[in-house]
């Protein structure tokens, strides 16, 4: 990554890994599609397939058949050059927590064989996750505010919580410490 | 917000329930040797140890911590993905008779006090010989936790329901979190490994009936029963069950007390289920009042959990009255024990309303503004404006906040003996703070039956050997009503003593 790139640089969006300018750009882009909110409720992808050699923006090597877009989305396939930043990139329209981390890593072209291993898909420690997104106390100081709530600072659990009780690849993320506190957080 | 009657429910569904649980729980006890619902020797361990724990709340890791003091190999198995329970979520405050902080603020007070309080609560059904060793210990327990934990208690005394003086000290941080966290740091300068994601699901048990070990799931995730892979870990001088009470287990906790279905919430951590209890009685071990489940009264049903609306209760019953906004009227001594207040409440069928004036709203100032941000408190200009808005008689509602304030002045409640604090001031001066109260299911009073060294006693009045307990999986201490703060007291006695008496087995 190049000296200064300071936003892309931010772990919470890409990791540490050495990126194509091209697929920096998709994967910001795509980290703020997380943002259409009607795609959230449109697909039902309980029963999606997670194919080992799934590509991004092949939706049905994973959902078959099965239209997962909403109706009228843009295609996603086809020699459009797709901006997804155009629709998704306001606030208002963030998918964020709405749909699961394992597209934005396959828009990273962090495939499912990078995690995994080998099949059969065993559960991936969260050891992996730093590799790329740093230690619990390095996000922690990223996500730090003035706002009092830091998702990934806790009282009750210091930097001991595990990356994925929140962030799900394959389904939906959720904000844990919403289980108790009235905290919003939307949690990609 | 549950405002349907509690008892209104339709019969055969509660006695369908109740016989069905009862068959259930009498079938495993009355299946022969504890022998039988055990797991069978292995031919190899997978790894050895000299004491094994089974939970990361405040009993299980002080059992640690003295088990590894007292000489033994000592690991420490927690099922969750998270350490610390309930424990690392509570709020932090302890029951301690005769503490510094008292001393300073001049509460007089003692242990035959204490114990006076607690078995006033627990209607007499505590054991006399457990209730009596943690209300002696309570000061060992303090100094305890400040000399090898450091943890450090904030500058006052709370006086919560139950109690006859204010005796409960809060931890800086406010929750229990300020003892579990340097406990597992602790445990890791100690060099005893804290494994999360380790359910124990059986215990190993020999011919002899002497509990050998445990069989684990690692990598078990919580709540998935078929999670994680099997393993056999011995324990050569015993195993510690501190695995916390069953209060989120809503299908156990409706067997012992049918009121308490689905539909009352719980303060509890997902966790708190009944597994652990359920194989400590498949194995024999004797059950004590495990009906005695206690909801907290404090809880606020705007907000989930304990949060700074059941915070805000917890205050204003100090210092102001609680009212059923049906009537305008008190209903019961706002200080009264967990169990008179959430009978009380729960009795009225709906949410009843804590209500302070600008002078008792003072010791929970740090919190106001968010609470009211967040709607779990609301403000009034006028004792007038509260009654418009729950549409309650303002004459009623009038001549009961005077009466309320002639009690405060004569130091003496006539209606409802709630012991008038120190300095407390009449309910008078604009504006008024009106917080909510609905309880919740909080803690699980019993358990299995211990002995006065935590060993885990069967149905016939033995010792089950190599197994011992502490915590909210035992019973007997708190009887009827556990007082708010002795859990963390209670825990921190057991768990020591049951660290304590295993490593010298």
């Amino acid at each position: 990554m190049k000296q200064g790139d300071a936003v892309l640089r931010h772990p919470l969006l890409m990791g540490k890994r050495m990126l194509h300018f091209k697929t920096r750009y998709l994967v910001t882009a795509f980290l703020v599609i997380l943002s259409f909110p009607a795609l959230g409720p449109a697909a039902d992808t309980a029963k999606a397939k997670r194919t080992e050699g799934a590509q991004f923006r092949d939706c049905a090597a994973c959902h078959g058949a099965r239209a997962v877009l909403p109706p009228g989305h843009v295609s996603l396939t086809g020699d459009q050059n797709t901006d997804c930043d155009s629709c998704h990139g306001k606030e208002k329209n963030s998918l964020r927590g709405k749909i699961p981390l394992g597209h934005v890593h396959l828009a990273g072209e962090v495939t499912c064989m990078d995690c995994h291993d080998k099949k059969p898909f065993a559960f991936v420690a969260t050891d992996r996750c730093r590799e790329c997104h740093g230690e619990p106390r390095e996000v922690a100081a990223l996500t730090r505010s003035d706002e009092a709530f830091n998702p990934h600072e806790s009282p009750h659990y210091g930097n001991d919580m595990e990356c994925d009780m929140c962030h799900h690849l394959h389904v939906r993320s959720e904000n844990v410490c919403g289980d108790c506190h009235d905290l919003e957080a939307p949690t990609p | 917000m549950p405002e349907k009657k509690l008892h209104r429910r339709e019969f055969m569904k509660i006695s369908g329930g109740t016989i069905l649980g009862a068959g259930l729980v009498a079938g495993g006890l009355m299946s022969g040797s504890k022998k039988a619902e055990a797991s069978p020797m292995p031919d190899k361990w997978d790894e050895e140890f000299d004491v094994v724990v089974i939970g990361t709340g405040f009993a299980g890791t002080a059992a640690a911590i003295d088990a590894k003091k007292a000489g033994a190999r000592t690991v420490v198995f927690e099922k969750m993905r998270l350490p610390g329970g309930n424990s690392t979520i509570n709020g932090g405050l302890i029951a301690c008779a005769c503490s510094k902080l008292q001393e300073k603020y001049g509460i007089k007070d003692s242990p035959d006090l204490l114990l006076d309080d607690m078995v006033k609560a627990g209607l007499g059904l505590n054991d006399p010989e457990l209730v009596r060793i943690v209300a002696e210990k309570s000061r060992d327990v303090i100094d305890w936790s400040e000399e090898v934990l450091g943890v450090e208690y904030r500058d006052e005394v709370v006086h919560l329901g139950g109690h006859s003086v204010p005796r409960s000290l809060k931890t800086r941080e406010g929750s229990g979190a300020a003892f579990i966290r340097p406990a597992l740091k602790k445990l890791k300068e100690l060099g005893v490994p804290v494994r999360t994601g380790v359910m124990v699901s059986t215990y190993v048990v020999d011919e002899k009936g002497r509990v050998q070990g445990v069989r684990i799931r690692e990598g078990y995730r919580f709540p998935n029963a078929d999670s994680g892979t099997v393993k056999n870990v011995r324990a050569k001088k015993g195993v510690i069950v501190a695995a916390g009470g069953f209060g989120y287990d809503v299908r156990f906790r409706e067997l012992q007390d049918p009121r308490l279905g689905a539909d009352v919430t719980c303060t509890n951590h997902p966790g708190a289920t009944a597994d652990a209890l359920i194989e400590l009685l498949r194995l024999g071990a004797t059950p004590i009042q495990l009906c005695w489940i206690q909801s907290g009264p404090w809880g606020n049903p705007k907000e989930k959990g304990v949060g700074i609306g059941a915070l805000f209760n917890l205050r204003n019953f100090m210092h102001g009255l609680m009212v059923d906004p049906a009537t305008g009227k008190r209903f019961v001594n706002e200080l009264a024990d967990r169990r008179i207040r959430a009978e009380a409440i729960f009795a009225t069928g709906h949410t009843c309303l804590p209500i302070v004036d600008s002078e008792g709203v003072k010791s929970y100032a740090h919190y106001i503004d968010k609470a009211l941000a967040k709607g779990v408190v609301k403000k009034f200009d006028t004792l007038k404006d509260i009654a418009s808005e729950f549409n309650m008689p303002w004459s009623d509602f009038k001549a009961q906040v005077n009466r309320f304030n002639q009690f405060v002045q004569a130091r003496e409640d006539k209606e409802f003996g709630k012991p008038i604090p120190k300095d407390d001031k009449p309910v008078e001066t604009g504006p008024f703070y009106v917080g909510f109260a609905w309880p919740k299911v909080h803690h699980c009073m019993g358990g299995v039956q211990i002995n006065k060294n935590a060993q885990v006693i069967d149905l016939k009045g033995k010792i089950i050997p190599g197994l011992y307990a502490a915590g909210e999986v035992t019973g007997g201490i708190h009887g009827a009503c556990r007082l708010g703060s002795n859990a963390f007291l209670d825990c921190i006695v057991f768990g020591r003593v049951a660290g304590r008496h295993a490593a010298m087995a």
